[in-house]
């Protein structure tokens, strides 16, 4: 409807909203339109928004990796616990039963002094040299295993103030290190995508503010007819979009890239501990995560420009 | 159609480019706007367009005193009007029909009644073969004629030029004069500012004379 202001103006075009659309849609077009103008320029702009874009979603990538793979490590992590010499059976099995009875503990498996050497023949390869011992040096064991993400260090404790017990064993202490490590380089990511972040805002209000620049007199000659600051906006909000968007998805290729990148060494690396480990690329969530930031970015960069640039353009 | 009660302007710094001007433009009239370069005849068009303010009087345009339009609401007011420079103001990567189109487009006409309007000015202004060119294809006085078809594209009813005429010879600017005459005799409103007296005299229509920002007896 035509809307008439306090002055008696109508100041309301009668647009369908098809033809809201279809202007849209003109602004849409225009804008990447523009880019062919201007190749290179566009092109390094958008480079570097990806770049900016990239590190952080890459090192999010890489704590992701090794967290899963972290998982997978801890759930065959096993606590060993070796009971004094001569302690029987009976004992060991109360043991066993008060250990079970911890909260954090999903599972403990008694092996007898019998059944350790007789896996260990199995295991270490060195079955026929452990037939000439006298008598079997291995005490009775517990294999106790945690509950994923419990305290390891305090069950241990635990675990060595029980009388029968002559010593705990864990291997995977690193893994508790390696954990503290990734929340670290979790944070640091965070940080960085909010500096990088800063940063594509910055980069897309500095191009916008060129293309202003650049359009000065087409700004005043459409102000001068009648055209509103939506309308001379709308385009260069496009092109913010545009550039958010394109940037987002250089850097979800160049994420995979790295990835790609990144799967033989760590294929080489996780043969070393036996273990599988791999990047695991952005999933479609996170692409999507990553192209709407992407595009909102550009768009917050593109509207700053405008809103501050573009009202102080007036024909005369 | 155009009202101004005493208006004054003085710029920022202190320059005063109009001082107590009174003066009434009926509706359907055609009037010259005349003086000495700097007697204030750019300033009364802009105070009109609004592309500046009155710093004391009133203007009152198409009923409307200007005061009261919010700066939100200049492009509405804009759009009710046509304007010529002497300079074109022409967006030089665009097509002629895209220049003509501009007012069309910015205030949202439907697209079937735009290509019919742009190419009815075309017409009127004798450039329809030349829609698809840039206006830097186009001679000076076609250029011009450019500027007029997207002036009266949209129909408003009231017709501001600056020095319409500034650049052309005088046979050219006969043509133009003679295009606002017939705009003119369709019930436009118009408001010449120009120094070509010559021109002036033989269409023989009402004069305002400025001089040194007071309004002279012509």
């Amino acid at each position: 409807m035509v809307k008439i202001s306090p002055t008696g103006i109508p100041v309301r075009a009668n647009r369908s909203v098809k033809r809201w659309l279809s202007d849209h849609l003109d602004a849409c077009l225009d804008s990447l339109g523009r880019f062919v103008l201007s190749p290179l320029q566009t092109l390094i702009t958008l480079l570097v928004i990806a770049v900016a874009l990239c590190l952080p979603s890459m090192l999010y990538m890489l704590v992701k990796s090794v967290e899963s793979g972290m998982v997978n490590i801890q759930q065959s992590a096993d606590v060993s616990v070796y009971f004094s010499p001569g302690i029987d059976e009976e004992t060991s099995l109360q043991v066993q039963s008060k250990i079970l009875s911890l909260e954090s503990v999903s599972a403990a498996r008694f092996l007898s002094p019998d059944r350790a050497l007789q896996e260990f023949k199995e295991f270490s390869g060195l079955g026929e040299a452990l037939t000439e011992l006298s008598e079997n040096p291995l005490p009775a064991t517990l294999l106790v295993t945690p509950d994923v993400d419990q305290d390891i260090d305090a069950l241990i404790r635990t675990i060595e103030s029980f009388e029968a017990v002559d010593q705990v064993q864990f291997d995977f202490i690193w893994l508790q290190r390696l954990r503290a490590l990734l929340e670290v380089v979790d944070q640091i990511a965070l940080v960085l995508a909010a500096v990088l972040g800063t940063g594509v805002i910055l980069i897309l209000g500095n191009t916008i503010r060129l293309e202003i620049e650049s359009r000065r007199d087409e700004v005043a000659v459409v102000k001068l007819v009648g055209g509103t600051n939506a309308f001379v906006q709308r385009p260069l909000l496009y092109s913010g979009v545009w550039f958010g968007l394109l940037g987002a998805l250089i850097a979800w290729f160049l994420t995979n890239l790295f990835a790609w990148a990144m799967s033989k060494p760590l294929d080489s690396l996780g043969q070393l501990y036996l273990r599988d480990l791999s990047l695991v690329g952005l999933d479609s969530l996170e692409l999507l995560v990553l192209l709407v930031l992407g595009i909102f970015l550009g768009w917050l960069g593109a509207w700053i420009a405008a809103a501050r640039h573009l009202s102080a353009i007036e024909p005369g | 159609m155009i009202q101004f009660d005493s208006v004054s302007k003085r710029y920022p710094g202190g320059y005063e480019a109009l001082k107590n001007v009174s003066f009434q433009l009926p509706r359907g009239e055609m009037c010259f706007l005349t003086g000495h370069s700097g007697a204030g005849k750019s300033t009364l068009l802009k105070l009109i367009m609004l592309m500046e303010r009155a710093t004391q009087g009133q203007v009152i345009c198409q009923g409307v005193n200007l005061a009261r339009i919010s700066k939100k609401h200049i492009p509405y007011h804009r759009r009710r009007i046509g304007v010529v420079f002497q300079n074109h103001s022409l967006l030089n990567d665009r097509t002629v029909f895209d220049n003509v189109a501009l007012p069309l487009l910015v205030s949202g006409a439907p697209y079937q009644e735009t290509g019919r309007r742009v190419r009815a000015a075309l017409d009127k202004v004798g450039l329809l073969t030349k829609e698809k060119k840039l206006p830097v294809q186009l001679s000076g006085g076609e250029q011009q004629r450019v500027g007029i078809a997207r002036a009266v594209v949209h129909k408003p009813d009231l017709l501001l030029a600056d020095e319409p005429t500034g650049n052309l010879d005088p046979e050219l600017s006969a043509d133009i004069m003679k295009l606002f005459a017939d705009f003119n005799a369709v019930g436009v409103t118009m408001l010449i500012a120009t120094h070509d007296v010559d021109l002036i005299r033989r269409m023989g229509r009402a004069e305002i004379k400025l001089d040194s920002g007071r309004l002279a007896v012509p």
